[in-house]
């Protein structure tokens, strides 16, 4: 099956995913498995800096596609990654309100951090798919 | 919005893509467009008027 051209801001925007977004994975999962391994439960500032590393490549997916927005110039395009991009953020959302609450009344296991990139980007890219599907 | 973009395409001889080129958006977009699934933006819809030489109201219309 011919694959359609991309236009060059879908082409842009995965360059910086992956020279930007990947590499900032690396550093919080270091860091996981650094204080998994070597049973270091960190304190204080270095705590803090930890959480932060795992925020990172959230801000830079954010900024990725803010820029990609603003760069696409296919309008239809740009709804459908809008909408995707919704579906995933509801869903995050919904999710881990939900497994929150219920970590909060002691009725669930603990919810690992490490999943919530997938959390999001499989939810955004069913929904991209089948948006996709319906409009191809 | 009912729109006469498939006859206009049509007496041109173009495809999809071949208007997606010319309007410098993706093939999908065309097909939706021409679907009634998605209305232009207005920029859009002069590119359009300009590209087939004609006015808007010639191409797009309310459903009634």
């Amino acid at each position: 099956m011919k694959r359609e051209v991309e236009s060059p801001a879908t082409y842009r925007a995965e360059d910086r995913f992956l020279f930007i977004a990947v590499p900032l994975l690396l550093p919080p999962f270091i860091a996981a498995w650094l204080l998994h391994h070597f049973n270091v439960h960190p304190t204080g500032f270095f705590a803090v800096v930890c959480a932060f590393l795992f925020t990172l490549p959230f801000f830079a997916g954010i900024a990725i596609f803010a820029i990609y927005l603003g760069e696409e110039k296919d309008e239809f395009k740009r709804m459908l990654i809008s909408r995707a991009l919704m579906w995933g953020t509801g869903v995050t959302l919904a999710v881990t309100t939900f497994w929150s609450t219920m970590e909060n009344l002691s009725v669930g296991p603990v919810f690992r951090v490490r999943y919530v990139v997938g959390l999001f980007m499989i939810p955004y890219l069913v929904a991209l798919f089948v948006l996709r599907r319906r409009y191809r | 919005m009912k729109n006469r973009l498939r006859v206009l395409r049509a007496e041109r001889g173009w495809s999809q893509a071949d208007l997606a080129q010319r309007l410098e958006v993706s093939r999908q977009s065309v097909n939706a467009i021409e679907t009634g699934k998605f209305d232009p933006s207005l920029p859009l819809a002069f590119k359009l008027a300009r590209l087939f030489e004609t006015q808007i109201e010639n191409i797009f219309s309310e459903e009634t």
